[in-house]
């Protein structure tokens, strides 16, 4: 029941989001921006649409360049054969790094920087190699901040974020009813734990100011951002796998376990060329405030696909 | 056979250096900030935001203090800009036209007329200043010739710059059989084509030559003189005939048809508010659909427009008057599992006033309608006592869900400060400012974690929830990405009548241009 709400908020943010872009384009129809322009000279036709520029240059040869992004098309007609050779152009407007998809690992830290948990936390102590982050960064908006060149500026879009947290301890995470903390419960002794974890998820909007080096180089460059980000909590669960009398069990919680409905917090990314590492940590705890172990969550992981 | 074989390693070393030479070095490229290819060998580089021009080699052809650099030309010129001043350098980096003109023409039949301080002025190809800039117009070239204007008065000069007829003629009508009518202060008379006044301008009006013959008018007297200027002893005609002439320039306002008819040559059209233009000039067709400026910073005067509509989701809590979401312990009933309460809202209308005239500043007022969900997490369902406090019973039977959900007509007033980027109308916001609301509605609901009935319960009610609230709010926010948060001073319930609680949400907002 509650599953199927969330997914049907989820929907409606992402209908409304495509909408929401359209709204825009047809705003910017009525009021400024050219849709298609025609200039054609006495040797030359240009057609130019969005992202696409159509041009026909009778000068010498007849020469047909199609440009769509960052790669161009280019026909030439010789008097006796017809050539296509494809061109990459470089991009003229910043374009930052932020959407694509990412992997990694996730943790939490105490307020002194140190994983080492207080002996009444310890049913927070995480199995870290398991516990792993995605995702998918769906949404990307470009700033550049300089007039002649196009190696620094502001990213912003939008990202959905699911975290693991894989303690596999003997508790469950449970609510005390009489102080509203959130505390560890000892699961029975012939229960054998496979697997226990939390599982939130975020949508995370960051504010990157990104710098790309060298700015000579049109293509392949070193860049670095940094900067704040934060999150709404989209939906989360427990699940506890274990093994009673040989028989393997799940058990998924949906309970309020005070975890925090919104998260601010820094983010750092790096790359070069296929490699682009980021992480990120919070400034805000896990739990909500004073109703369960003080922790940070922080992640560290490597951005796999780029778009 | 050493000597052969030393020069055949010369050739190649030589063919190898050629073929280098097309690719720009790594070490010129990193002294440049930016570098593009332009021509086979010839790079356009940029440092520190001005532009020049290199050979791969590093030689460099144009150096590197210019606000643009166009292409070369097919006859092998640069056109450069400095300082708002343009330019012209050949290939071989030799100046043609130094920087200091406010707009120089392409090169057509080796002369390129340039302007400086609204007169013009022609050069040629080898950079000498034939015809200095002191006219107000020059006409174009037909048959080594061109018409100009200076200080207003007409006159004709050649290519290499003498002015063949004096600019002292108040018009001179085109040329016909080598003689041409001439007006000069008031009087008409006619010139041939190497500026004598064949007949001497005296005459109020001069008729057409008919028969080498022409009716005048000279001091209100009519008389018929010869193509000398002679008077002739005809009978004086009585009819005099009127001419007209024929040069019509149709307005119609900015944004409606403007036709413009300048000697046959240029012819144009723009129809719809600028939406679609066209227009010819000469052998060249422009046309233009949903065209405007593209240049962003020419709109200086734009419109402010706020960013207020959208659909916004967020978390509500609320806090006690220290601040703190930890209640006290006589409120502790109302404690909110924080990740499910949340609130909803449509902006539906906005008003936005600007302040000032860059557009980039101004008030946002609106309509937007708003529902809270708080989901209280203990099994306390919400009821009133006798003497109307607001209290509660704990649940017999197990909870799903038990929460408290008002509804909310919402008016902001919100300063808004935009950050214009290089997008026209897509800027980035930062507003703050009061939002006020008047409770529409108010209910709890519960749905019960058992198979008795009723399953569910939707209890309408005022709860001693406030009928007016009002608080501060803050967005900020980037075409659809839009942060917003809340806080209100007024607390959720009547004071006394319930617990001081006040109000906070923070969220995501989808901004739309409704």
């Amino acid at each position: 029941m509650r599953n199927s709400t969330k997914i049907i908020i989820i929907l409606v943010v992402a209908i409304s989001l495509s909408f929401s872009t359209k709204a825009q384009e047809k705003e910017n129809n009525e009021t400024s921006r050219s849709l298609i322009t025609i200039h054609e000279d006495h040797d030359k036709s240009v057609i130019k649409a969005a992202g696409i520029k159509l041009e026909v240059d009778n000068f010498s040869d007849t020469i047909t360049k199609i440009t769509v992004g960052t790669r161009r098309f280019e026909i030439i007609d010789d008097f006796d054969r017809a050539r296509v050779r494809v061109v990459r152009v470089p991009r003229e407007k910043f374009k930052g790094h932020w959407a694509g998809c990412d992997i990694g690992f996730n943790g939490y830290l105490n307020s002194d920087f140190s994983t080492n948990l207080a002996p009444e936390d310890r049913f927070m102590d995480l199995n870290g190699s398991k516990s792993v982050t995605f995702s998918i960064n769906f949404l990307q908006y470009n700033i550049g901040l300089q007039r002649h060149k196009n190696n620094f500026g502001i990213v912003i879009g939008a990202g959905w974020t699911f975290y693991n947290y894989r303690t596999d301890q003997a508790y469950t995470f449970e609510r005390d009813a009489a102080t509203g903390k959130t505390i560890g419960v000892p699961v029975a002794e012939e229960k054998s734990v496979e697997k226990n974890k939390i599982t939130n998820s975020f949508i995370n909007i960051p504010l990157l100011f990104e710098l790309q080096v060298p700015s000579s180089q049109p293509y392949h460059r070193f860049y670095i951002s940094a900067g704040p980000y934060c999150g709404f909590k989209v939906g989360g669960h427990t699940k506890l796998v274990y093994k009673e009398n040989g028989n393997r069990v799940k058990d998924k919680g949906n309970d309020d376990i005070n975890l925090n409905p919104f998260q601010y917090g820094a983010m750092v990314r790096v790359g070069y060329r296929f490699i682009n590492l980021y992480a990120t940590y919070n400034f805000s705890t896990f739990y909500t405030n004073n109703r369960g172990p003080e922790l940070y969550p922080f992640t560290v992981g490597l951005s796999l696909v780029q778009f | 056979m050493m000597k052969s074989l030393f020069s055949i390693f010369i050739l190649k070393l030589i063919a190898i250096t050629l073929c280098a030479g097309q690719t720009i070095e790594p070490s010129i490229a990193n002294q440049y900030d930016r570098n593009w290819e332009i021509e086979a060998g010839i790079y356009r580089v940029m440092k520190n935001g001005k532009v020049g021009i290199v050979r791969a080699n590093g030689e460099i052809i144009i150096p590197c203090d210019f606000n643009q650099v166009w292409n070369l030309d097919d006859k092998g010129f640069f056109r450069v800009l400095k300082a708002g001043k343009a330019g012209i350098y050949n290939i071989n980096g030799q100046v043609i036209i130094p920087p200091e003109y406010d707009q120089v023409w392409a090169f057509k039949d080796d002369l390129a007329k340039v302007l400086k301080n609204g007169k013009l002025g022609y050069f040629n190809l080898q950079g000498a200043h034939i015809v200095p800039c002191e006219y107000q117009q020059i006409w174009s070239f037909e048959n080594k010739r061109a018409r100009v204007l200076r200080q207003g008065k007409i006159g004709y000069i050649d290519t290499n710059g003498n002015e063949i007829i004096p600019c002292e003629y108040q018009q001179i009508w085109a040329f016909e059989d080598d003689r041409a009518r001439i007006l000069k202060n008031g009087k008409v008379g006619y010139i041939d084509s190497i500026g004598n006044e064949v007949i001497p301008p005296m005459y109020t009006h001069i008729w057409a030559f008919e028969d080498g013959k022409a009716k005048a008018l000279l001091d209100g007297q009519m008389l018929w003189i010869d193509t000398k200027g002679h008077p002739l002893d005809i009978p004086v005609p009585e009819n005099i005939i009127e001419e007209n002439t024929s040069s019509s320039t149709v307005e119609k306002g900015k944004k409606e048809f403007v036709i413009e008819n300048e000697s046959g040559h240029k012819t144009k059209i723009r129809i719809l508010g600028g939406n679609i233009v066209i227009s010819e000039q000469g052998n060249d067709t422009h046309i233009e659909i949903g065209a405007n400026d593209d240049n962003w910073r020419r709109t200086v005067n734009r419109r402010f427009k706020g960013h207020y509509t959208g659909l916004e989701i967020g978390f509500n809590n609320y806090v006690s008057y220290d601040n703190s979401t930890n209640l006290p312990p006589d409120d502790a009933y109302m404690e909110l599992n924080a990740g499910k309460s949340t609130s909803y809202a449509i902006n539906a209308f906005q008003w936005s006033m600007g302040l000032n005239r860059r557009g980039n500043l101004g008030l946002v007022t609106g309509l937007g309608i708003e529902w809270n969900n708080y989901h209280l997490s203990g099994p306390n369902l919400l009821t009133k006592d006798e003497a109307g406090y607001l209290t509660y019973n704990i649940s017999t039977r197990p909870l799903d869900k038990n929460k408290l959900v008002t509804t909310h007509l919402n008016i902001p007033l919100l300063l808004e400060f935009q950050i214009p980027t290089h997008h026209h109308r897509k800027a980035f916001y930062i507003s703050a400012g009061a939002i006020g609301g008047m409770r529409i509605n108010s209910y709890t609901r519960t749905i019960y974690d058992d198979s008795e009935e009723p399953h569910k319960q939707k209890r309408k009610g005022n709860y001693n929830i406030r009928q007016f609230r009002y608080g501060a709010m803050a967005r900020m926010g980037y075409r659809a990405i839009n942060l917003y948060s809340t806080y209100y001073f007024s607390s959720l319930f009547e004071a006394s009548k319930g617990p001081e609680l006040y109000p906070v949400s923070i969220g995501l907002s989808l901004y739309f241009d409704l």
